[in-house]
């Protein structure tokens, strides 16, 4: 059983314990190789829970609410959230950016005779304007308040997608370079923006991190999009540097969730590794639906390789919403995930071995398959996977073919 | 809106007060300002301080309580004074003199005049505390909003800015610490 698997159970148990659906011994009896866990957690129950105030601390509590009603303020009923100050402030230095950006675009615009600036925002990497719509972009930058600059990082990052999708269908890929660095760069200058915001207000920090999430989570989907798109599907480098984007996602959506100052990086879960036994059906129920339905349901549909890359591609339930890694010897790879189908390429892969897919979105094991290939073209017998997780297994030659998951290949 | 779970009558007294009804806050206070000052001294471990953070934590949650529905992101209103409270104690811990450190705070004495007396705590209470004090930061803040306060990991998880399967792991890493600091011998 896993840690993660584990500290699920402890939660479970607790809860079933509390509402009194099983008892402290039944969880020990049922759960033996987290019993120490669950004694302390009992234990710390019954500690801390049991104090309960004092006189003293009554009449503390007396105190406070006497001093705390005196300084009330009372509340002024017409004030609205635009009239504070602090909003106030934040509306005022973008009023006082835009007024700038709006001065200089004038300026430019003057200076070259035309709307060059306005136009700029429709250019793409390698049009003649482009550097003027980076220029433009920087500037809002620099004027904006940190918290501005979470939107605006945003924002420019959305452009850069924007511009690879309108590359990718005048199948101008030669420039899609500017594009993607911009992506790179943007993604990380907002996860070190956020990394400064939580130091500072925790609270605002909150609020901007789910409005981030989502909108790295959207972003992920049309990279997914982009790398099944007929003018890249076959292009390596194109490949290639769309997955690199599709990690720096995840992985800035994994820190920023985490929030990396509060969360050790070890804290955050780890892909299972085996199955936890079957529990009683209250705890269960307690517990975060495990995947048996959807594993039984997923498949292998295809697999390739040639001795040097593997391509897999899988039928997953939901595989564009949920996101879709894959995990081989420890290294992790991303996915192509369309509807429900997945595609994962794997460079150097072993001729055998257990591919793991798991959700980008809450880490969940999603299929297991265990390969036997010899990528040279001998068809090898399919080797079932070992742990009670593995769902699928299959054996497959160097173009895919045979084995109970395999299909057909290049 | 404020959270959709709220007991009926805590509900009513939230809708008053956010109406400016001072009368209705004060019921919230007496509803809640006591596990807020248990949970600030069990934090902080000075009696003062802990009850000018609670004044603090309900002052505060007077003014936000217009935006409570908002940036309450669907914490209940306890949850929601809790998060109130931790960010006092992190703010309180950032700007701590450094040659202050946690272990070396000193209890309060029993003559204080306006808040008075230590309450007198069991020697189990004491060796919880004193576990406490050796997990990390995130850990501590976890197990004792989890044991002490009572929060779920949901809220917990909202709280801190954490997934739930994170708090639930850190957590359970914390057990596994506690059980060694205190003595416990594994089967």
């Amino acid at each position: 059983m896993n840690e993660k698997k584990k500290a699920k159970i402890v939660e479970s148990c607790l809860n079933a314990v509390q509402a009194g659906k099983y008892s402290r011994e039944a969880c020990y009896r049922r759960f033996p190789e987290i019993a120490n866990e669950l004694e302390t957690a009992f234990e710390l129950t019954d500690v801390l829970k049991g104090e309960v105030p004092s006189d003293t601390e009554k009449l503390a509590i007396k105190e406070i609410k006497t001093r705390l009603m005196n300084h009330l303020p009372d509340r002024d009923l017409g004030v609205t959230e635009s009239d504070h100050p602090r909003y106030l402030l934040h509306t005022t230095e973008r009023r006082f950016a835009m007024t700038w950006v709006i001065i200089v675009s004038t300026i430019l615009s003057i200076l070259t005779g035309t709307g060059a600036v306005y136009a700029s925002t429709d250019a793409l990497p390698g049009d003649a304007l482009y550097p003027l719509k980076l220029f433009t972009e920087d500037f809002q930058l620099m004027l904006a308040p940190d918290a501005g600059d979470a939107h605006l990082y945003l924002e420019f990052t959305e452009n850069r997608l924007q511009e690879m999708q309108r590359l990718i269908e005048k199948n101008r890929l030669n420039d899609l370079d500017e594009a993607i660095d911009g992506y790179q760069n943007q993604t990380r200058s907002m996860e070190n923006l956020m990394a400064g915001i939580q130091a500072q207000n925790p609270d605002e920090a909150q609020q901007l991190r789910t409005e981030i999430q989502n909108q790295l989570q959207e972003q992920a989907q049309i990279m997914q999009t982009l790398m099944v798109h007929k003018s890249v599907a076959n292009q390596d480098r194109v490949q290639e540097q769309l997955q690199l984007m599709l990690q720096t996602n995840t992985q800035t959506r994994l820190r920023i969730h985490a929030a990396d100052e509060e969360v050790p990086e070890e804290t955050i879960p780890e892909a299972p590794t085996e199955a936890a036994p079957t529990m009683p059906a209250e705890i269960e129920e307690d517990t975060d639906s495990d995947n048996g339905e959807q594993l039984r349901n997923n498949a292998l549909v295809n697999a390739a390789g040639d001795g040097q890359n593997a391509v897999f591609t899988f039928r997953i339930a939901n595989a564009a919403q949920l996101g879709v890694y894959a995990e081989m010897n420890g290294q992790r790879y991303t996915c192509a995930a369309q509807g429900d189908l997945v595609t994962c390429n794997i460079p150097q892969a072993d001729s055998s071995g257990v591919l793991n897919l798991y959700s980008i979105n809450n880490n969940e094991l999603l299929y297991s398959y265990s390969y036997d290939y010899d990528w040279l073209g001998t068809k090898e017998p399919q080797s079932q996977g070992g742990s009670q997780t593995q769902s699928g297994s299959g054996s497959g030659s160097e173009n895919g073919q045979g084995g109970k998951g395999g299909g057909k290949g290049n | 809106m404020p959270h959709v779970d709220q007991p009926g009558s805590e509900l009513q007294w939230i809708h008053e007060a956010i109406a400016g009804d001072k009368q209705a806050f004060g019921r919230l206070y007496d509803h809640f300002a006591g596990q807020i000052f248990r949970y600030l001294i069990f934090r902080v471990e000075e009696r003062a301080v802990a009850a000018d953070m609670t004044e603090e934590v309900f002052l505060r949650a007077w003014e936000k309580l217009p935006h409570f529905g908002r940036e309450g992101r669907g914490l209940n209103f306890r949850a929601w004074l809790y998060r109130i409270a931790h960010n006092l104690v992190v703010d309180h811990y950032r700007t701590a003199r450094p040659e202050v450190s946690f272990q070396n705070i000193p209890e309060p004495h029993s003559g204080s005049t306006s808040l008075p007396g230590i309450v007198e705590r069991s020697d189990q209470t004491e060796q919880v505390r004193s576990a406490l004090r050796e997990l990390d930061e995130v850990a501590r803040q976890v197990i004792a909003l989890r044991f002490f306060s009572g929060l779920n990991p949901g809220e917990i998880a909202s709280l801190l800015g954490l997934s739930e399967g994170n708090v639930r792991i850190i957590q359970f890493r914390g057990l596994k610490k506690m059980r060694g600091l205190l003595g416990a011998e594994d089967e």
